[in-house]
């Protein structure tokens, strides 16, 4: 069988093929081969300008050629291969050549598709290779891309996380000396009735603006690592005002609470922040308004209400009171969820909206999780969706309201020195205590303290966190590896990391409650044997 | 759609007019970052919905934007993930042209998901040339010429891009490219 085609046909089919004559002599070189070899010229002898270990004279060529064998050369100086076929004519030989896959090939930028014959899979394989290494630096590209990106959100959350924290710390500080004022005018007694109603507004008014800086320590992550015991409904009471700015003006936010005065043991702004991530949901699940409510009882157990629970009810059920339970629920008047949905609403990254994060009800699985309870979700298909949270009734209930009237005292008082950068508070604190029986010393400094604790023996020190030079935690170290049976009581509008605070002290966190300084004032005596409470 | 068109759109914007003409496209189209992953597929209605944001944004018709945005990927693919590539399939404009089916055969071998067009050169003549475009999608003529222009650039030539009756009765659309390299006047023009 013969076939007729043209130079350029055969140039199209072998892109890299030789001619020789039976001098081996090259006659004509194929296209891939004159633009990949430019200094190989007709004439070249082909046992020059490429290395074979298969042909040594014209007569290997016929012989490969008879016995339709492979040859297979290497252009001299260069590190790819060639491999084909022999075909004998009668001026000589025609060796049609491809190109062999290798690194050398592949990366070879001088080569194109046209180099390689219509049907070589080495054309395909190179552009396959050449896209999949595109991709992967598209690919590094976009990850260094969001590796920035959030970097930026880190920086700026931690920027936002400063501003709350410092707004809510300074503003903390002012409530402070606004409810220390209140007590020492309602101690100082002989107030009209509308004067003690003026105290009341302004009693209310610091609770709820105590509201608004829980949200900006929420917003601060700030952890409250000050877990305590509490009663429950008094918590979500108190928290109305932040939940109410969280659920928004157009839902109508109501409580039903019904424990009775139960105790619960857990962190006051983790509690917030659980149900701020609640109230947020339940606001877009209603987004032309609706209604809320949060109510509680006390349940045997969570599956006394009939809706299946996540959490650790087990490990709880070691710290709750005759296996008794505080069940919270935030019911919504919203769209519910669908069943699949609703199956999966407590996995951290599934969400439901569009650019929901899916860390809102993961964050609160973990909350019940870590207070030893449990969380549960009831909902359908346009009939709302009630969140029920189960926390073990705390087993340590206080013991009413321990004022320094019920302390035992010895004949002098306790020695308090009290630190406070802030001389508003600092005189107000002194008052109030001094009223109260204690021996006050002040300073407005660490290094100030320093000198009075070098000089009189104090029983506790009562500190600000956060002041210029020193903080609370170095005086604090300091003071108490001098005399380590100095009583430490630290106050700040900021909460301290866990690790900083040393077992043992107390921690009062700013505005400051009476209540609970006179409280942890009380244990701090019992602690250095000056005094006790009775019962 | 694979989201890197709608990252070449995203660019295309950037290019032209900044950040915050992207960040009001994307409100616009209620579309995110979370549609701008490269390797990820969307919807063809994702892309349509960005494509339509920007062409309000800009002023233009969608046809006319489709035609933009047909030129710029051109320029956008050369500068990713298919640079390499390109380079390979041809170093001139008819055999670059006559290879896009080789080459969208390995986009598909990589991207398994994409549903490309066919292109074939039906006619060549020197300063002129007639190709055929086949799609499974409808409506993407203006993209087309837009792309034929951009790979016109490529070559260094300048010169129209015109859609035209098919030869023959057939599925595909046929477009006119009439080219000088861009050196020479345009009055050149066959």
């Amino acid at each position: 069988m013969s076939l007729h085609i043209s130079q350029r046909q055969v140039g199209l089919l072998f892109p890299a093929h030789l001619r020789v004559d039976q001098d081996m002599r090259i006659i004509r070189i194929g296209p891939a081969l004159g633009r990949v070899l430019p200094t190989l010229q007709p004439g070249d002898s082909l046992l020059t300008a490429f290395v074979t270990s298969q042909v040594g004279s014209a007569d290997d060529l016929m012989r490969i050629a008879a016995a339709c064998g492979a040859i297979t050369v290497r252009p001299r100086d260069r590190n790819f291969m060639l491999a084909g076929s022999v075909i004998a004519e009668p001026a000589g030989f025609f060796i049609a050549l491809q190109f062999q896959p290798s690194l050398d090939v592949i990366d070879n930028n001088e080569l194109r598709i046209d180099d390689f014959s219509p049907g070589d899979p080495l054309a395909l394989g190179m552009m396959l290779i050449r896209l999949q290494k595109g991709l992967l630096d598209e690919a590094r590209q976009s990850a260094r891309e969001l590796d920035q990106e959030r970097r930026r959100s880190v920086e700026l959350t931690e920027r936002m996380r400063r501003i709350s924290s410092y707004a809510a710390h300074d503003f903390n500080n002012l409530l402070s000396i606004l409810a220390l004022n209140v007590k020492l005018q309602r101690k100082h007694g002989g107030l009209a009735e509308r004067q003690a109603q003026y105290l009341d507004v302004i009693e209310e008014t610091v609770a709820r603006a105590s509201g608004a800086t829980r949200g900006l320590l929420a917003l601060a992550h700030q952890r409250d690592s000050t877990r305590s015991v509490h009663p429950v409904d008094s918590l979500l009471i108190d928290d109305r005002a932040f939940l109410q700015s969280m659920a928004g003006s157009k839902v109508e936010l109501t409580f039903d609470l019904a424990t009775g005065g139960a105790q619960v043991d857990v962190s006051r702004i983790s509690l917030s922040r659980c149900l701020a991530n609640l109230m947020v949901n339940a606001r877009e699940a209603m987004p032309e308004g609706g209604r809320i409510t949060v109510s509680s009882r006390i349940v045997p157990r969570p599956a006394e209400l009939g809706v299946p629970e996540i959490g650790s009810a087990e490990a709880g059920s070691n710290r709750s009171e005759a296996g008794q339970w505080i069940a919270i629920l935030v019911s919504d008047t919203g769209h519910g969820m669908a069943p699949e949905d609703a199956s999966r609403a407590f996995e951290l990254f599934f969400s439901t909206k569009q650019r929901g994060s899916g860390l809102g009800l993961a964050s609160v699985r973990d909350f019940v999780t870590e207070h030893g309870g449990t969380v549960s979700l009831e909902t359908a298909p346009g009939e709302g969706t009630t969140v029920l949270l189960c926390l073990p009734v705390a087993t340590a209930p206080l013991t009413g309201e321990p004022t320094l009237d019920r302390l035992r005292r010895i004949d002098e008082g306790p020695r308090v020195l009290i630190v406070e950068d802030e001389p508003f508070a600092l005189d107000a604190l002194a008052e109030l205590l001094e009223n109260d029986g204690f021996q006050i010393a002040t300073a407005t400094c660490a290094e100030e303290a320093l000198r009075h604790l070098s000089t009189v023996p104090f029983d506790i020190l009562l500190t600000d966190l956060v002041m210029l030079g020193l903080s609370g935690i170095e005086l604090a170290q300091r003071a108490t590896t001098d005399n380590p049976a100095l009583q430490v009581v630290l106050m700040s509008g900021f909460v301290p990391d866990a690790d900083d605070i040393v077992q043992g002290w107390g921690f009062l966190p700013k505005p400051v409650d009476p209540v609970r300084l006179q409280q942890l004032l009380c244990t701090a005596c019992e602690h250095a044997g000056l005094a006790c409470c009775e019962g | 759609m694979y989201g890197m068109i709608n990252r070449g759109i995203c660019q295309m914007v950037l290019d032209a007019e900044g950040a915050e003409a992207w960040s009001a496209i994307e409100a616009s189209a209620g579309t995110g970052a979370a549609e701008l992953i490269s390797s990820e597929v969307y919807d063809d209605a994702v892309t349509v919905r960005i494509l339509e944001a920007t062409a309000r944004h800009f002023g233009i018709p969608m046809d006319k934007c489709l035609e933009r945005f047909g030129t710029y990927w051109i320029r956008f693919a050369e500068r990713g993930s298919f640079g390499d590539i390109m380079r390979f399939v041809g170093s001139d404009l008819a055999s670059f042209i006559a290879n896009l089916d080789r080459m969208h055969q390995v986009v598909t071998a990589a991207m398994p998901a994409a549903r490309v067009p066919s292109f074939g050169v039906v006619a060549q003549e020197p300063g002129m040339m007639r190709v055929r475009y086949y799609s499974e999608r409808s409506g993407l003529e203006p993209f087309v010429i837009g792309l034929l222009r951009g790979v016109m650039a490529r070559f260094d030539l300048v010169g129209t891009v015109t859609q035209i009756p098919p030869a023959a009765s057939t599925d595909c659309a046929e477009f006119m490219l009439e080219f000088v390299p861009s050196g020479e006047s345009r009055a050149a023009l066959p």
